[in-house]
């Protein structure tokens, strides 16, 4: 017969406290993470009322279905780019509010081809490879 | 069947259950903290969300629980290592009189929203202040047995208290009356 206790410690992992080193870490990332989250809600919201899939999604936005996946997870630290290329497919606003904030200084508008038609060269700065 | 050490003071342990690499805590904590699970887990119970919680809006639905499970994390690395977790835990059983060997308890997310917390996390009471954590999960409904997902979680809590019990496991109450 032993404290129970006793038979923790005998089948102990070891590292003791390492979770909760682990969390403190990620509490220190909620910072940009709840960003994260709101994006990928309001980034759901929007799919649902455009019946819009993540595979179409990804196509829209030229990358993976995996990585839509991860972005969708409220796990992905975005680029701007990233977050600009989701407006762009989703045909709603995120950061483009922030354009509206500052009205003296006009919207400047792609007029290059390079730039309206699809994927820049390297896209992808912050997808998993 | 192994036991991580959570906080590194030997009172709050989580199990790590054979065949997986990861502490239970670690993985609860990473499906509340994961949309796509949130997502497919009401769309998949949004009967039991809109009947018990009248919340219709499966986003809202997340957030909270979003919400509610990185509160729950900060307050449990909040926990001094003086601090009482017998606070933090209850009985899983509201109506229990009598103290069991390796009893099983629950702690609960804070009230937020306007309605009591649907996280719980489960535990056996090792001894006074001292509990092993065996799962998690989003408590829709009234009772545990109603669904597969809570029912599961009950037949954990047998499985590791088995467990120890066949390693001759007994609380300190149990230990003295031996001693003695």
């Amino acid at each position: 017969m032993k404290r129970s206790i006793d038979v923790l410690k005998e089948h102990s992992t070891g590292e003791p406290g390492a979770w909760k080193r682990q969390a403190q870490e990620e509490l220190e990332a909620w910072d940009w993470k709840q960003y994260s989250y709101m994006i990928a809600i309001k980034a759901r919201r929007q799919m649902g009322r455009l019946q819009m899939t993540q595979k179409q999604l990804a196509e829209a936005m030229g990358c993976t279905q995996q990585y839509v996946s991860l972005l969708l997870s409220g796990n992905l630290n975005m680029t701007l780019e990233t977050i600009a290329r989701l407006e762009k497919a989703l045909q709603f606003t995120l950061l483009g509010e922030l354009m509206d904030l500052e009205p003296q200084y006009p919207r400047l508008h792609p007029t290059s081809q390079y730039l309206s038609e699809g994927p820049a060269p390297g896209y992808g700065g912050d997808e998993p490879r | 069947m192994r036991f991580k050490d959570i906080l590194g003071n030997e009172k709050l342990w989580a199990t790590v259950y054979d065949g997986e690499t990861e502490d239970v805590l670690t993985k609860t904590f990473s499906q509340w903290l994961d949309l796509n699970s949130l997502y497919d887990f009401f769309e998949r119970n949004i009967a039991d969300l809109t009947a018990y919680f009248h919340i219709t809006d499966i986003s809202q639905a997340v957030f909270e629980t979003v919400s509610d499970a990185i509160s729950m994390k900060a307050m449990l690395l909040e926990i001094s290592p003086d601090a009482h977790l017998d606070r933090l835990f209850r009985p899983l059983e509201n109506s229990r009189a009598n103290e069991m060997i390796l009893a099983r308890e629950k702690a609960k997310g804070a009230r937020q929203f306007g309605h009591a917390s649907w996280l719980r996390i489960y535990a056996l009471k090792s001894e006074p202040d001292t509990y092993l954590i065996t799962g998690g999960a989003i408590k829709l409904t009234r009772t545990m047995g109603e669904r597969e997902h809570t029912r599961k979680e009950l037949l954990r809590m047998d499985q590791v208290r088995a467990f120890l019990l066949e390693q001759g496991a007994v609380d300190l109450e149990g230990f003295k009356d031996y001693l003695s």
